[in-house]
């Protein structure tokens, strides 16, 4: 069995897996926390393309596509310290952390 | 044929505890189901040859946000109750949305980046390279992420405090 090597296109259906699991998590829960989980999924999604592209651009001697990812990561830990004191603040205030409960600007 | 294997055991501790992570009824055992995607996330960083970014990943992932998630699921009350609904009613057009986003990319993925070639040579992705790009092309964002993270938790320590003790 000889199988063509692993190409730039694998990367990116896998990547568009988890950005779909994590967009249909986002849409369909109803607790806030497993709402921040699927913005973890998507987040780590955006970070493996961004790796993959690099890996496979023309210029992966210079470490642009890490670099990239890193900040995302970056970005990921404060946005996910940030939306925890929210969902704490909100559930202090509302006494739950049901998205659809949560209406308060709703006109 | 050994980095096909690698890819596709990869590809599965990846995508299907992925699909736990968004379906499972029970919040903790959802936290725990997002540990097994990060591993392999990591894994695809190390066959990408990014070792340092793989290293980060289990570090802040596994380490920090995953701890801090657990965290706050075991301060919500009654995370196993099967009385509680956890999907809205949304949930079919988040089905629809989950299949065109995928059709989509991977459309695009399959049309226009299947080459087939193997990736260019020798890329820069230890931590030696790392160091040097951060602290030379990329000083600014590396700079600026230090302050986007301070003000972070400043941001968090005042928002979880609540109104005033």
């Amino acid at each position: 069995m000889n199988l063509p090597p692993v190409g730039l296109h694998y990367y990116i259906i896998v990547s568009a897996l988890l950005f779909g699991l994590g967009a249909f998590g986002v849409i369909s829960r109803r607790n806030a926390i497993a709402v921040l989980m699927s913005i973890e999924l998507m987040l780590n999604a955006a970070a493996l393309n961004f790796v993959a592209f690099w890996r496979y651009s023309e210029r992966a001697s210079e470490a642009t596509g890490p670099v990239f990812a890193l900040i995302i990561i970056t970005v990921a830990a404060a946005e996910a310290a940030v939306g925890l004191a929210i969902i704490l603040s909100v559930y202090r205030k509302f006494n739950t952390i049901n998205v659809d409960d949560i209406d308060l600007m709703d006109g | 044929m050994t980095e096909q294997i690698i890819f596709w055991a990869l590809a599965i501790l990846t995508v299907i505890p992925a699909i736990f992570v968004v379906t499972s009824r029970n919040l903790f055992h959802a936290g725990l189901w997002l540990l097994p995607t990060l591993f392999g996330v990591a894994g695809f960083f190390l066959t990408l040859g990014a070792e340092f970014l793989a290293a980060v990943q289990i570090l802040i992932y596994v380490g920090g946000i995953m701890v801090l998630i657990l965290f706050a699921v075991l301060l919500t009350r009654r995370i196993a109750d099967p009385e509680i609904q956890m999907q809205n009613r949304l949930t079919v057009w988040a089905v629809f949305a989950f299949f065109c986003i995928i059709m989509i990319l991977m459309k695009v993925a399959i049309s226009q980046f299947d080459k087939g070639g193997a990736p260019a040579a020798a890329p820069a992705g230890t931590t030696a390279d790392m160091g040097t790009a951060l602290l030379g092309t990329y000083i600014l964002p590396f700079e600026v992420a230090s302050i986007v993270l301070l003000a972070a938790i400043i941001g968090a320590i005042v928002i979880a405090r609540g109104e005033k003790r």
